[in-house]
């Protein structure tokens, strides 16, 4: 777990900020961003963990189609 | 030419074999284990919650924040163990690890379809020793058979959002762990 000033270590499905289609973004950076904001305090290496609770996803489901797996897009600092 | 292959081919299999024994010995050599670090912490044979998991200090590693999680550390020598766990609103999982940290049986809150999770756990040998058609008759008693005599009991209780923890921290404070007659 990463320290940050706002204590904010992750997000659940239930609290998480959604698009129209359902879709989510989570911005990882050390400042604040707007929607779905993951502070990484500063820190240069993290390791983002996403698990699955109670899903159908499986080690029998063939990962693809049925469960797209999230992109992760390195962006410039702004 | 073929005496120098032959003593490459000699080790790497021999690299190999050194190799695969190590990996697979590590989790029996491993000295700080899930067991290990809760040792200290945790009584035996009854429920304790575990302290939520910060940056600078965290039980186990990539422990979930969103969790609450309870831990019962069980040694079965003395007699079978009754669980009872109450279902918190989120989601909730019970799960089972032996000794050596491998998990042998979850149930999660879906499965259990009822507002509290009830199970007995016993030995093998003690499983043997109920009286037969007993657990035939009570359709929805659960015993569960721990391959080894001592291990861990992990409740985790979702917090859908951070506000709810202390719902998810109330609904593990009921949940009991302890020796008990299988009747």
């Amino acid at each position: 777990m990463v320290a940050n000033t706002i204590d904010r270590h992750g997000f659940t499905s239930a609290e998480i900020l959604r698009d129209i289609e359902g879709r989510f973004t989570i911005s990882v950076s050390p400042r604040a961003r707007p929607g779905n904001w993951l502070p990484t305090g500063g820190i240069e290496h993290y390791v983002l963990v996403w698990r699955f609770y109670d899903t159908p996803i499986g080690v029998a489901t063939r990962t693809g189609k049925e469960a797209p797996m999230p992109a992760i897009v390195r962006k410039a600092c702004s | 030419m073929i005496r120098a292959l032959l003593w490459i081919l000699g080790a790497i299999l021999l690299g190999g074999i050194v190799h695969l024994s190590t990996v697979l010995v590590m989790p029996q050599a491993a000295t700080q284990d899930a067991y290990a670090r809760l040792l200290p912490l945790t009584p035996v044979n009854a429920m304790v919650q575990l302290t939520a998991p910060t940056a600078e200090n965290s039980i186990m590693p990539f422990m979930d924040p969103a969790f609450a999680a309870a831990v019962c550390r069980y040694d079965l020598s003395a007699g079978a163990i009754k669980l009872n766990a109450p279902l918190s609103q989120a989601y909730t999982s019970v799960t089972f690890y032996t000794r050596n940290s491998v998990a042998y049986y979850a149930i999660d809150d879906r499965a259990a379809g009822r507002r509290a999770i009830e199970l007995d756990l016993m030995t093998p040998e003690q499983h043997a020793q109920v009286p037969e058609g007993e657990d035939v008759t009570a359709a929805d008693r659960l015993i569960i058979e721990s391959p080894t005599k001592t291990g861990l009991i992990v409740l985790r209780a979702l917090a859908p959002e951070p506000g709810l923890m202390p719902m998810a921290r109330r609904a593990l404070a009921n949940a009991q762990c302890r020796l008990g007659p299988v009747q």
